[in-house]
């Protein structure tokens, strides 16, 4: 078992960074310290996953991305749009996604 | 590798005034000529051009959280400013406060390879650094401001003189390494802390709650320390009562307090005005410029005022506050737990408007009246006092008398009698150009690579096609050249390579002091094992030694 | 945003709060709930450096339309009519300013009576350091980024007698860094179009909203966010006549819909990198498990080459 400390919390915008999480056999079995959502967050972070799919049909991680960007490139008018629960890295990834398709790019604070 | 030959070669750090002589640049640095031709040499004819070092900017705000929030504050300051993605390119916009990679293009399009972010307060350092990575083309690093942090006032509260000294230098080292930042910074010392109180400005002697030092012992405390830690540059100083009339004052008593130390002033344009009897402007310059000439150990930049669109951004919390009472425009403001503030105010300067006026004469009256051009440096405190896209025109001032005429006739005409620019005739040579925008910073920085072309040098250089009129001359190089590469021709970007992160080899700090990190993790809102920035916000950083 | 567009923000960190406020002002926000440890941390019952006493220290007032677990928490609870913000604000700026207000003690505004504001007003200015914590309530209710503005200008008001400073309560993990990355990419945190190759902001235009109550967009990549749970109803119909790209690590409504869906890692749980808090200070969110599953920042990353390079 692997006991982390000082785990900061994705749940909210208040990133309370006290947590103690355990993680057993590549799980995580235990979250100390963090509110009860926070602490489902984790708990769950690694059930419910969905399976790469196109129009229902599942596929692998690879032909998912090459018919994102096919469906991407093919817009005139494409919408990058989200960003709230992810990486400021993978935020600047999304801009530059938008800046290269000449589209759109918009979160969740502009409603 | 690359040979730049035939042109005019300024490179102050060497001795080398103008001479016709060829540059060699081999895996990223300058090198001997070969003793034969080599096979793959790309070479630019630099005929009619003259060659300097790549430059280095040692202030200016370009980086962190209020800068973006000056982004974010003021849409009005992009919007007719503006630049398309390329091949090579990222899009950006912005005049005052540029995105990132437009801040990078701009800087490399006038010749800089070398920047420095001059104020970063420790808890959001790894957004600085977020955005010094995004910042392409330039090599950067940043300072942190440590001047009102709760822990460096608390160590200096101890009596005990010899414990004080022992316990800064530990707690200096090991905040610059927590930051991966390359320099001490000091924002107005005490007088942060003093507006959390909504106590007013500070005094050099004020006692400055909660642990009651003074801002004379916070400036010489840093300054000691710095020193003694053998830091490449010494501490960074922003002075007390910035903006104020009559804060010739403080000015001149802070450096009598610094006498015999190292230390860097900040945009002393600021910090250089009488005041006249009805309490308004006049022109400090010459006094302050005789106290540097006087002091060998000190080092300063201009903050040059320019005319037009500027957005004020420091850590200079009350002051922000007063700028914003000039207008009652929009005002942001941020106080950091434990550490600094920041305040962000947008202005416009104007020639007509008499305060505007002195301030624009007192940053050249310093230019031209502190002689030795090693120890004073243009900037702009971009973008506090205008953009840095402003310097070819600042050169020009500096170099061309007649120029600098046809502007004071453009002033309100009131200036002349709190100012005494009109009476200095001196002209910047293209060599003292050369040093106060690239040999001199690189100096007073010590970066030992930068700021020359000798061998061993980093293979940083800028071309400028020789003009009459210098402004036109310094807008848009022929080439410029980083690391090695052509990133700039005739003004435009050609390549936008990555820049390296610059920071100090404090080998392994001490850990933070018991006592200390006791207060840290009652009163910070994040736990210290979250504090200190990780490598990953600097990658490949490159370590500038101490010499204690 | 458009507030701080506007009037600028005075707000300082999580730490001031707790070291220095010895006045908190709720407002439109339900901690208790949606923030659950922030007032334990940050904010009420916390012990700060200047606030030894914690929860005893502090005035804490709690403004909303309908009584929660943290007005009744509240030292005091100031109950308003919907839709009252920006008139309750202006009154407060009017009563800092000491202006003359032509209406009876008793009589009520946003159904509250004067002399209740009067005294909130006073209690302001006599605060050593405080701050209102808005949140939904205040961006939410009528009057929207106009709220905001009279906030705002209250907030920098006040400073003329004490630090007094506003704090918005940010919701999803975050929020605050896309605004953040935006900002400091494109130079605008929302609502931003490249059609001409270079940044242009226009908020409603270029919104979410707009340009899918419009139909302007042709097809649309959700990251790390759920439209199902956020947008309106007729938003996500747009959504779901145009080709759509889902990056999300669990499955929702969206995953049932949407074109192409890429199962991600979650950010902070299998994938590392910078998250900002809602008073912008960043901080590291740590990968503590593997994933089968490339990060958010890896997909974007290979969607963008395979761009690139076709």
């Amino acid at each position: 078992m692997v006991v982390h400390e000082d785990v900061v919390c994705i749940h909210c915008g208040c990133l309370c960074d006290d947590l103690v999480v355990e993680v057993e056999d590549d799980r995580i079995t235990k979250v100390k310290k963090a509110c009860g959502i926070g602490r489902n967050k984790f708990l769950h972070a690694q059930s419910d996953t969905p399976v790469p799919s196109i129009a229902g049909r599942e596929v692998g991680v690879g032909e998912a991305v090459a018919e994102a960007a096919r469906l991407l490139r093919q817009a005139r008018n494409p919408l990058v749009y989200g960003l709230s629960s992810t990486t400021a890295e993978a935020q600047a990834e999304a801009v530059e996604l938008a800046e290269l398709l000449g589209g759109c790019l918009d979160n969740v604070s502009s409603y | 590798m690359l040979r730049v030959t035939n042109g005019r070669v300024h490179d102050p750090g060497n001795a080398v005034a103008g001479e016709v002589r060829d540059v060699w640049l081999d895996g990223g640095k300058v090198v001997a000529e070969p003793a034969a031709e080599p096979a793959d040499v790309a070479t630019l004819d630099a005929a009619g051009c003259v060659v300097f070092p790549g430059g280095v900017e040692l202030h200016s705000h370009v980086a962190g959280s209020k800068v973006n929030a000056g982004r974010i504050m003021c849409p009005e300051d992009h919007v007719d400013h503006y630049r398309c993605r390329t091949d090579v390119t990222r899009a950006g916009c912005g005049h005052t406060v540029p995105t990132t990679y437009l801040t990078g293009y701009e800087y490399a399009r006038l010749g800089y390879t070398t920047l420095f972010e001059a104020a970063v307060p420790p808890l959001t350092a790894r957004h600085a650094h977020e955005e010094l990575r995004d910042i392409p083309i330039l090599d950067t690093g940043c300072y942190t401001v440590m001047g009102n942090n709760h822990l460096v006032m608390k160590v200096l509260s101890d009596p005990d003189e010899e414990r004080r000294a022992a316990r800064l230098r530990d707690l200096v080292a090991w905040l610059l390494h927590a930051t991966r930042a390359y320099a001490v910074k000091i924002v107005n010392p005490g007088g942060v802390e003093s507006w959390k109180w909504h106590g007013g400005p500070v005094d050099l002697d004020t006692s400055v709650p909660p642990y009651g030092v003074t801002p004379r012992r916070i400036l010489t405390g840093l300054a000691a320390a710095a020193d003694e830690l053998g830091l490449p540059h010494p501490v960074h100083v922003h002075l007390n009562h910035l903006g104020v009339p009559g804060n010739v004052a403080v000015t001149l008593a802070s450096m009598q307090a610094l006498a015999g130390r190292r230390a860097h002033f900040t945009h002393l344009q600021f910090h250089s005005y009488e005041a006249t009897r009805s309490g308004s402007y006049a022109s400090g310059a010459p006094a302050v410029a005789e106290s540097i000439n006087q002091h060998p150990e000190f080092t300063c930049d201009v903050g040059q005022l320019v005319f037009g669109p500027a957005t004020t951004m420091t850590s200079d919390a009350p002051m922000e506050f007063r700028l914003h009472h000039l207008h009652k425009d929009k005002w942001a403001n941020s106080d950091i737990e434990m550490e600094s503030g920041a305040g962000v105010v947008p202005m416009r300067y104007s020639p007509r408007q008499l305060v505007n006026a002195v301030q624009w004469c007192v940053g050249l009256e310093l230019m031209l009246l502190i002689r030795d051009p090693w120890r004073v440096f243009l900037t702009t405190d971009h973008p506090n006092a205008g953009p840095f896209v402003a310097y070819p025109m600042i050169v020009r001032l500096l170099m061309d008398r007649e120029f600098r005429r046809e502007w004071l006739e453009k002033l309100n005409p009131r200036v002349r009698r709190f100012t005494t620019l009109h009476e200095l005739d001196r002209e910047y040579t293209l060599d003292e150009i050369a040093t106060v925008t690239r040999a001199g910073q690189a100096r007073v920085l010590g970066l030992a690579d930068k700021g020359h072309l000798g061998v061993g040098a980093d293979a940083d250089v800028a071309v400028y096609r020789e003009q009459g009129d210098r402004e036109r001359m310094f807008a848009a190089p022929a080439w410029v050249v980083k690391g090695g590469e052509v990133v700039v021709r005739d003004g435009e970007v050609v390549a936008a390579v990555d820049g390296r992160p610059l920071g100090v080899d404090l080998g392994d700090p001490p850990p933070l002091a018991a006592d200390l990190a006791e207060q840290f993790e009652s009163y910070s809102s994040v736990r210290l094992a979250n504090y200190a920035v990780e490598d990953a916000y600097v990658p490949d950083q490159v370590l500038i030694p101490c010499a204690p | 945003m458009i507030a701080r567009q506007q009037v600028g923000l005075a707000t300082c960190t999580l730490g001031e709060v707790k070291n220095r406020a010895d006045l908190v002002i709720f407002w439109g926000c339900n901690p208790r709930e949606s923030h659950q440890r922030h007032q334990a941390r940050y904010s009420a019952s916390v012990k700060g450096q200047f606030i030894p006493e914690g929860r005893k220290g502090r005035r804490i007032v709690a403004i909303d339309v309908r009584p929660t677990s943290t007005t009744a928490a509240a030292d005091q609870f100031i109950q308003v009519e919907p839709g009252s913000t920006f008139e309750t604000a202006t009154l407060l700026r009017a009563l800092v300013a000491g202006k003359r207000i032509g209406i009876e003690e008793d009589a009520k505004v946003g159904g509250v009576p004067l002399h209740v504001w009067r005294e909130l007003a006073e209690a302001i200015k006599a605060a050593d350091y405080g701050v209102i914590l808005f949140g939904l309530g205040v961006t939410h209710d009528r009057g929207h980024d106009l709220n905001v503005e009279e906030l705002g200008a209250l907030i920098r008001e006040v400073n003329d007698y004490t630090r007094f400073y506003g704090l918005p309560m940010r919701g999803h993990g975050n929020v605050t860094g896309s605004n953040q990355v935006m900002g400091w990419q494109t130079g605008y945190p929302i609502a931003v179009n490249f059609n001409r190759g270079y940044p242009r902001y226009n908020p409603g235009e270029f919104s979410v909203l707009g340009l899918l109550a419009r139909e302007e967009v042709d097809a649309a990549i959700i990251i790390a966010t759920d439209p199902g749970a956020h947008l309106p109803g007729d938003s996500v119909a747009a959504l779901q006549a145009i080709p759509t790209i889902y990056l999300e690590p669990h499955v929702n409504t969206t995953t049932g819909w949407a074109t192409v869906v890429i199962p991600v890692a979650p950010a902070g749980v299998a994938a590392e990198g910078t998250f900002y808090r809602m008073d912008n200070v960043p901080l590291r969110v740590r990968k503590l498990v593997d994933s089968p599953f490339p990060s958010d920042e890896e997909v974007l990353r290979s969607i963008k080459e395979t761009i690139l390079h076709a």
